[in-house]
């Protein structure tokens, strides 16, 4: 009977929190839905009494949605790229060669993992003015590169140790070289947490605010957070259409979520194992 | 032979290694050592830097939103910590009880927040804060209650708002690292517990807290200085404003770079960041050792 009573009371809390989580992007949705007399008077929280679905028309006419999402795209993909591969050449020398100058960029770039970005801001500031970068992508994809080394870094590390030495050395003794041996025998190995990574660095990039801002200023390079913020200072009147523009930017995401939730799960769950 | 396979093949190790150690070198190490470089310069970014010694510093710590700045910072880290890192063990907890049923729907519930980008989030919580027609705000009416608040235009309101904002978005993520932790607790611990009687909240006091303790820590350090080096959610919902009121360290680095150009000071208010952020990981590290030692 007690027992009974505390299940009801666990599930009650578990409901609660679970509404606070979600009601307000379900408030989000409704009101993207509606147009501001609805909002705000008649009818703020029910469901919309005439759905408007032009509002994403709209939002999606006004506000420069795909150049922004091809941005946020570009940037994703080559930084991924960029992570995936220099990660996996750097931590693999560092997980089969133990020497002291190994050992001691291992512990530089874990270290990484603690240094907050403010640290460097000021000065990728000046690199980007002075090398002309302003104009390009790259003043945010080389630093975003360099940002997630030291999470996949960990990640990639503990593999390696995993793999057993014999699958180079008898390749080795075929007479390859370790590039061949590398990418033949190697790599192939590597695929579950390539794909963990491919994950993590998307969901960091698509959403990363802070550099971004302060690095792209060129309104036809921004990405979607930005663009999304320049959108919403505009037309901060119309919530209707901000409310579907919001959307519009969180459906890959959730979309990513919904096939690759176990992954995003693992991933985020190992970089809490940092230390 | 292990040593014969690398020896041979130094040529192709140095290329492996080479491209990470070249980009983390020159994005983070070295503008690392230029921005305290920079600190002691006064420095507009473009012209000759004239040498100033420790002159911004002092300028900082008289400055007029110092001391709101670092009070708000720490206000702004113990609210992090107790709602993620108390919030958090507490569902990790329940969601690894095996009467629990629906665990998974509410995982995936918990951590949808966590993938909305800041400036969604914080958009729509300007909305739910809004003075005139904001969720709250409605709702208080509708309800009745005569409690209409201008959340984010008051003195404590306004901070307190914003934390919150930033508490409900990552709360997700740090319940799912102490759950990793949690999960990696023996089940023979909880086996023995339950043979010997214990309650749901003496499991959870005396076996899940203190075995997963070492997590917990990685999570508390987290957000005590993700309290200190919070920049996004504050600069997008109010700015450091009304007046000084949610003014932080980040965001009087951002004012020092963009709005003063004044890069030397805003290099020096980075250092002390960096500082804090670094200084308080080793504090918090070892006190929590000592800790950890009863425990074991």
């Amino acid at each position: 009977m007690k027992s009974k009573f505390n299940n009801v009371v666990l599930y009650f809390i578990l409901t609660f929190y679970a509404l606070i989580s979600i009601y307000p992007l379900v408030w989000m949705v409704l009101y993207s839905l509606k147009d501001n007399n609805e909002i705000f008077v008649t009818n703020p929280f029910g469901l919309p009494q005439v759905w408007r679905f032009e509002n994403y028309k709209n939002a999606f006419e006004k506000f420069d949605v795909l150049t922004y999402f091809k941005n946020s795209i570009i940037v994703a993909m080559f930084t991924i790229l960029l992570v995936e591969l220099f990660a996996l050449l750097f931590c693999y020398v560092i997980a089969r060669v133990r020497n002291r100058v190994t050992q001691f960029f291992h512990f530089l770039i874990s270290s990484g993992m603690f240094i907050p970005i403010q640290a460097v801001m000021i000065p990728l500031v000046i690199i980007v003015r002075r090398f002309g970068f302003t104009n390009s992508l790259w003043s945010v994809i080389v630093p975003y590169t360099a940002l997630g080394l030291p999470f996949a870094c960990m990640l990639f590390y503990g593999f390696y140790l995993g793999l057993p030495i014999e699958l180079e050395e008898s390749a080795f003794m075929d007479g390859a070289n370790l590039g061949t041996i590398y990418f033949k025998i190697i790599l192939p190995q590597m695929k579950s947490p390539v794909v963990v990574l491919v994950i993590y660095q998307f969901m960091a990039c698509w959403n990363e605010f802070n550099l971004a801002l302060i690095l792209l200023t060129k309104n036809n390079l921004k990405t979607l957070p930005l663009g999304l913020v320049n959108f919403w200072t505009s037309y901060q009147a119309v919530w209707g259409e901000v409310g579907a523009a919001m959307i519009m930017s969180s459906i890959p995401v959730f979309i990513i979520y919904l096939f690759f939730s176990n992954q995003i799960t693992d991933a985020m769950s190992a970089s809490g194992m940092k230390n | 032979m292990n040593s014969r396979l690398f020896h041979k093949n130094k040529g192709w190790l140095i290329l492996f290694a080479a491209p990470a150690i070249i980009v983390f070198g020159s994005i983070i190490v070295i503008p690392l050592f230029q921005t305290l470089y920079y600190s002691f310069f006064e420095w507009n970014g473009i012209r000759t830097e004239d040498f100033l010694g420790l002159a911004n510093y002092k300028k900082l710590f008289t400055s007029r939103e110092i001391n709101t700045s670092l009070i708000n910072s720490v206000v702004y880290a113990i609210f992090l910590v107790l709602y993620q890192v108390g919030l958090g063990t507490v569902f990790a907890f329940l969601l690894t009880q095996s009467r629990i049923k629906g665990k998974l729907i509410f995982r995936y519930i918990y951590f949808i927040p966590v993938l909305l980008s800041v400036s969604v989030v914080s958009q729509l919580w300007i909305w739910i804060y809004n003075a005139d027609y904001g969720f709250i705000n409605q709702l208080m009416n509708a309800l009745h209650i005569d409690w209409n608040q201008n959340w984010l235009n008051q003195k404590w309101t306004s901070l307190l708002a914003v934390a919150f904002v930033e508490s409900w978005k990552g709360m997700g993520y740090v319940m799912l690292i102490i759950y990793a932790g949690v999960r990696n607790i023996p089940e023979v611990y909880n086996e023995a517990a339950v043979i010997d009687g214990a309650s749901a909240f003496q499991k959870f006091r005396h076996i899940t807290v203190p075995l997963a303790a070492p997590t917990i820590r990685i999570t508390i350090v987290m957000c005590i200085t993700n309290g200190f080096r919070a920049f996004d959610t504050t600069y997008l919902m109010t700015g450091g404003g009304p007046g000084i009121y949610t003014y932080n360290l980040t965001i009087m680095m951002y004012n020092a770079m963009i709005k003063q150009n004044n890069y030397g000071y805003g290099s020096a208010i980075a250092v002390f960041i960096v500082v804090i952020c670094v200084g308080l990981m080793y504090l918090i590290n070892r006190i929590t050792r000592r800790y950890d030692i009863i425990y074991e």
